[in-house]
């Protein structure tokens, strides 16, 4: 009897066990960082638009003094734009610090003499999200109304004070950003790996939809790369793995490769993780020239059977973005010698902007106007200094360490990284000095 | 740049104690092992059966005295289950091993989808279905102790679902096939733990703008519990309860089976 007492202690007790790994196994973070809201606190009576001189005076690098333990010594602040319906424009003002690739999100008001900025900051390195809110009063608010705003500001004329807190705690962490320099002028591109960012750093979009090419450049992206596959039926999507997973989408029951669905079969039933629709490629560029300032393509070829309606489609939307007189730079991306095989055998790939992943004869060869190298295969620091002269543009893929990104910056000699965190290369370019 | 997103600590030292808790207690019911037996007859009459058509030295090397493990110190017969009775056997890397068995396991019962299952878009008259009819092929090599070791196969239809969308009817089922490395031990005389390991190669199949099949491999893991009461010789029926988990198409469902148990092979 005390034998089967203690049997059944043991089946239990494994029982036990056996449930209690699976459930400890699963990773808490399967969903997107949920972002704090408090802009409807801006759309109170009172409250004005700020104008858009004054707007472009805000943008620089200021001194952190309260706060710099948590955020860093320097924040970059610049704004992005994102349109809805090509008439209803939201403007935000993105801080970019150093530590742990955090940035903020703002969106300000003028309140009487005063300007007033609420939003969110979000870590990408992990879960850590909060909100914030700044006033910039007296002098400060003065310099940025006045009419000749947009003159040099001096070290120190502009000053945000603020208050921060967690998710969970309220705003009791004082922040205080002082001017200190322009942002770096210098032309460089920080291009947005999977449209914008990956799914695995819980962002608020799916990677590769249009919603997070519209959220890109509030993380600092200038441009983006998106993975173009065709459906079944011929249609060029955005999804980069080459099966219908769980990593990418909402369990729907279809698996296997995308490229065994049509379009409207994808549309019907299968969603992104966050809820959005598979975009095709038209959406995709329709979003990045209408709602957004991004003024870099890469369309990263990913499985194509069909290389002239890509390069129908390329040709379409930069006689689109040139006739609303945007200048958005879309590339042809060639990874592969299959995709540069196809690539050449298009009648007008001599005349097709393109992006190529291979050597740098094979660039010379199909005109390419980008030399896109990857990083793990070598410094390609001295490669770019020959190259770049002869009218290429250097990008470099996919770095996210910063020590890589700071060092690949202040050698100066790329046009862009591509990253899957903008937040970090945005911080290190614009601090960098002239 | 890392990611600080670690499993917390506290749920590592939960697993750990709960390991070590479960082996303690299990040494310590081997231990405990009470004697039943009230016979009194001497071991050498009740243990030494000589055998019809002897297969291997199996039983003749079995020389059992009173002190042997298999008895108590008076001398009285210790009841152990089959698998037990290896303990008897003083020295595992004897050149004389045996016997051996091939038990087939054919089975066939309910499932029920148990994870969750709701579809991304809205659809008008929507019907989903977790129930199925599944059935299981195992097969496992019996050894002359207690692990036993073989392979699992089988379909199980995990769920499906049908509704209109966009004025067209859209039906969607998936079913999985487990490819199963499977370790079984008997834990109780009739009842035996099982648990395995492998792909399961999960199959979809929608009929909606046509019909489209799509296949994946997900790595996953089951477990089983039997009861298998012996029909005859070489014959049994066996209730199984089992879970199978493919972990990363994040499907689970839990089987009812009725199990005919074959011993093929005896060697």
């Amino acid at each position: 009897m005390r034998s089967t007492y203690f049997r059944s202690t043991v089946i239990l007790l494994l029982v036990v066990w056996v449930a209690h790994f699976s459930g400890g196994c699963r990773t808490k973070y399967e969903t997107a960082v949920i972002i704090p809201q408090q802009a409807d606190q801006l759309n109170v009576p009172g409250t004005k638009l700020l104008y858009a001189q004054t707007r472009k005076a805000c943008e620089g690098v200021y001194t952190v003094s309260d706060g710099s333990d948590v955020f860093g010594n320097e924040i970059a602040a610049k704004w992005s734009y994102t349109a809805k319906n090509g008439t209803d424009t939201t403007y935000h003002l993105s801080l970019f610090c150093e530590p742990r690739g955090t940035f903020f999100v703002l969106e300000g008001r003028q309140v009487a003499d005063s300007l007033i900025f609420v939003g969110y900051w979000r870590r990408l390195v992990n879960a850590d999200v909060g909100t914030v809110t700044f006033v910039v009063q007296r002098n400060g608010a003065k310099a940025l109304l006045a009419p000749d705003c947009c003159q040099a500001l001096k070290p120190g004329d502009v000053v945000f004070k603020g208050k921060w807190g967690t998710a969970n705690d309220n705003q009791i962490n004082p922040l205080t950003l002082s001017f200190n320099r322009k942002l770096n002028p210098a032309p460089f591109q920080i291009i947005a790996h999977r449209s914008g960012g990956r799914t695995a750093d819980l962002l608020p979009a799916s990677e590769n939809s249009v919603e997070i090419i519209r959220l890109a450049s509030r993380l600092g992206a200038t441009g983006v790369e998106f993975d173009i596959r065709q459906t079944k039926d011929g249609v060029p999507i955005l999804y980069h793995d080459d099966q219908l997973n769980l990593r990418l989408t909402q369990k729907s029951g279809l698996i296997g490769p995308v490229e065994n669905y049509t379009y409207k079969q994808l549309t019907a039933l299968v969603r992104l993780v966050n809820g959005e629709q598979i975009p095709t490629l038209e959406q995709a560029l329709t979003a990045v020239i209408d709602d957004t300032p991004l003024q870099t393509v890469w369309m990263d070829s990913k499985l194509i059977r069909d290389m002239s309606l890509i390069r129908e489609i390329h040709k379409k939307y930069i006689a689109k973005a040139a006739a609303q007189g945007r200048t958005v730079n879309i590339y042809i991306g060639l990874p592969t010698e299959t995709t540069l095989n196809q690539f050449e055998a298009l009648p007008d790939h001599l005349q097709a902007p393109s992006l190529c992943e291979l050597d740098t004869a094979i660039a010379r060869r199909i005109h390419a106007k980008v030399w896109a190298p990857r990083f793990t295969l070598g410094d390609p620091t001295e490669t770019a200094k020959v190259i770049r002269p002869q009218g290429f543009k250097v990008f470099v893929w996919t770095l996210d360490v910063p020590d890589f990104i700071r060092q690949f910056i202040n050698a100066r000699s790329l046009d862009g990284i591509l990253t899957n965190y903008s937040a970090v290369v945005a911080h290190y370019h614009y601090v960098q000095k002239p | 740049m890392y990611k600080n997103r670690s499993t917390p600590l506290v749920r590592r030292v939960g697993l750990v104690c709960w390991l070590i808790v479960g082996l303690t207690v299990s040494a310590l019911a081997q231990q405990s092992t009470a004697p039943k037996s009230a016979t009194t007859v001497t071991p050498a009459t009740q243990r030494v059966k000589k055998p019809t058509r002897p297969r291997s030295n199996y039983h003749r090397v079995q020389t059992f005295t009173p002190r042997s493990p298999s008895y108590t110190k008076k001398g009285q017969l210790r009841r152990l289950s089959p698998d037990q009775l290896w303990e008897a056997q003083p020295d595992s890397t004897r050149p004389d091993r045996g016997p051996f068995r091939l038990l087939v396991y054919a089975g066939l019962g309910a499932s029920y989808y148990s994870s969750i299952l709701n579809s991304p878009v809205d659809l008008t008259d929507k019907k989903q279905l977790r129930w199925s009819i599944p059935f299981s092929l195992r097969v496992m090599w019996q050894t002359d102790h207690r692990l036993r070791l073989g392979l699992e196969t089988g379909y199980v239809t995990m769920y499906s679902y049908q509704g209109n969308r966009n004025g067209d009817l859209a039906k969607v089922r998936v079913s999985a096939t487990p490819i199963l490395a499977v370790f079984s031990m008997s834990v109780v005389k009739r009842f035996a733990l099982y648990a395995g390991t492998g792909p399961y190669r999960v199959n979809s199949n929608l009929s909606y703008e046509g019909d489209t099949r799509g296949t994946t491999y997900s790595l996953g893991w089951m477990v089983a519990g039997t009861y298998t009461q012996p029909l005859g010789k070489n014959i049994g029926l066996a209730a199984e309860l089992k879970w199978y988990d493919a972990t990363q198409t994040k499907d689970a469902c839990f089987v009812a089976q009725a199990t005919l148990v074959w011993r093929a092979l005896t060697w």
